[in-house]
């Protein structure tokens, strides 16, 4: 009897890494690049409010900074732990346009104008995390 | 017609050595499978399986923590089969697929991890001046995980490869896991992940 179960669990086992490479190569991420909001035209910073902002950070940042930028699998980013890492604003406002090691590029789904927003919105947090 | 031992003619030992070659060599392909597409898929940077982030993290430590439960029972079973240890007095006639199945399970545990690893955050380790020793040691041992456990897969159904190639990729097999477990959901257990 258990013979059999063990055969069903393996075969089963098996199904399971199928269904695991086919996810690898077929699960494409979800899009998160928000749209501007509807001002007739691009956003500037002046049109994203920090409720915005905030938006913008739970959707493409906080899966690896947390949600309140305390850091889980990328550090923590929150108030002084950014502006000690990044004396200038831009300085980390190029990173999150170009990527750094494994963070990826946000180029291709934040706007100029978004990333400068989040990156306000991120410095402005109080500080938690390492 | 005498009995001739495996192994002990020249035939028998080139067959075994071409043997043991494809073992190792189709592990050590799904181990460099697994890091090339960790290093050059674009990592999604999302939580899968609909957790968010948080959650996300505690629920593959719990899994990892699940795989390593079985990757124990699965040791302990290991090791009474080959006399190593004498408790029960007498080898249950069904331990050996009790074995089976609590290995497959283990593995079967740890493959959310996995994806989630992969896909979601991936591996760039010649982009990166290596800040985390931890994260290094992690995707290695991760990946070697998943190479030695098929080169075990593969040796237990050949008969004729050396005794000591399944005790010995059963033992890389729980060491590599036991790796990822102490670089990763310990860390989060502990409270040091992140930051």
């Amino acid at each position: 009897m258990l013979r059999r179960v063990a055969i069903v669990v393996e075969v089963l086992g098996l199904l399971a890494v199928a269904v695991f490479v086919a996810m690898l190569f077929t699960n494409q991420p979800s899009v998160t690049r928000p749209q501007p909001e509807a001002t007739g035209g691009a956003s500037t910073p002046a049109t994203l409010s920090p409720a915005h902002a905030k938006e913008l950070y739970s959707q493409a940042c906080a899966s690896c900074h947390g949600e309140e930028g305390e850091g889980i699998y990328g550090p923590a980013i929150a108030g002084e732990s950014s502006t000690k890492r990044f004396a200038s604003e831009q300085d980390e406002i190029a990173i999150v346009t170009a990527g750094l090691g494994q963070m990826k590029s946000f180029s291709a789904e934040l706007t100029p104008d978004q990333i400068k927003a989040v990156v306000a919105y991120v410095r402005s947090l109080p500080t938690t995390g390492g | 017609m005498a009995y001739v031992l495996p192994g002990t003619t020249k035939a028998s030992r080139a067959k075994v050595n071409w043997q043991l070659g494809v073992v190792v060599v189709a592990g050590a392909a799904v181990s460099l499978f697994l890091g090339v597409y960790a290093s050059r898929h674009p990592p999604a940077g999302q939580p899968t399986f609909g957790f968010s982030p948080g959650s996300m993290l505690a629920f593959k430590s719990w899994m990892t923590t699940l795989a390593v439960f079985f990757a124990v029972l699965q040791l302990l079973s290991a090791l009474r089969l080959r006399d190593k240890i004498r408790w029960p007095a007498t080898v249950p006639p069904w331990l050996t697929d009790a074995h089976r199945i609590v290995g497959t399970l283990a593995l079967v545990s740890s493959l959310p991890v996995a994806y989630h690893c992969l896909w979601s955050l991936g591996f760039r380790f010649a982009d990166q001046p290596l800040r985390s020793p931890r994260v290094l040691i992690h995707a290695a041992a991760g990946a070697f995980f998943y190479g030695v456990f098929v080169t075990k897969m593969l040796a237990v159904r050949i008969t004729s490869v050396p005794r000591w190639l399944v005790p010995v990729a059963g033992g890389l097999v729980f060491t590599a896991l036991m790796t990822v477990w102490f670089s990763s959901a310990v860390y989060f257990f502990t409270g040091q992940l992140g930051g």
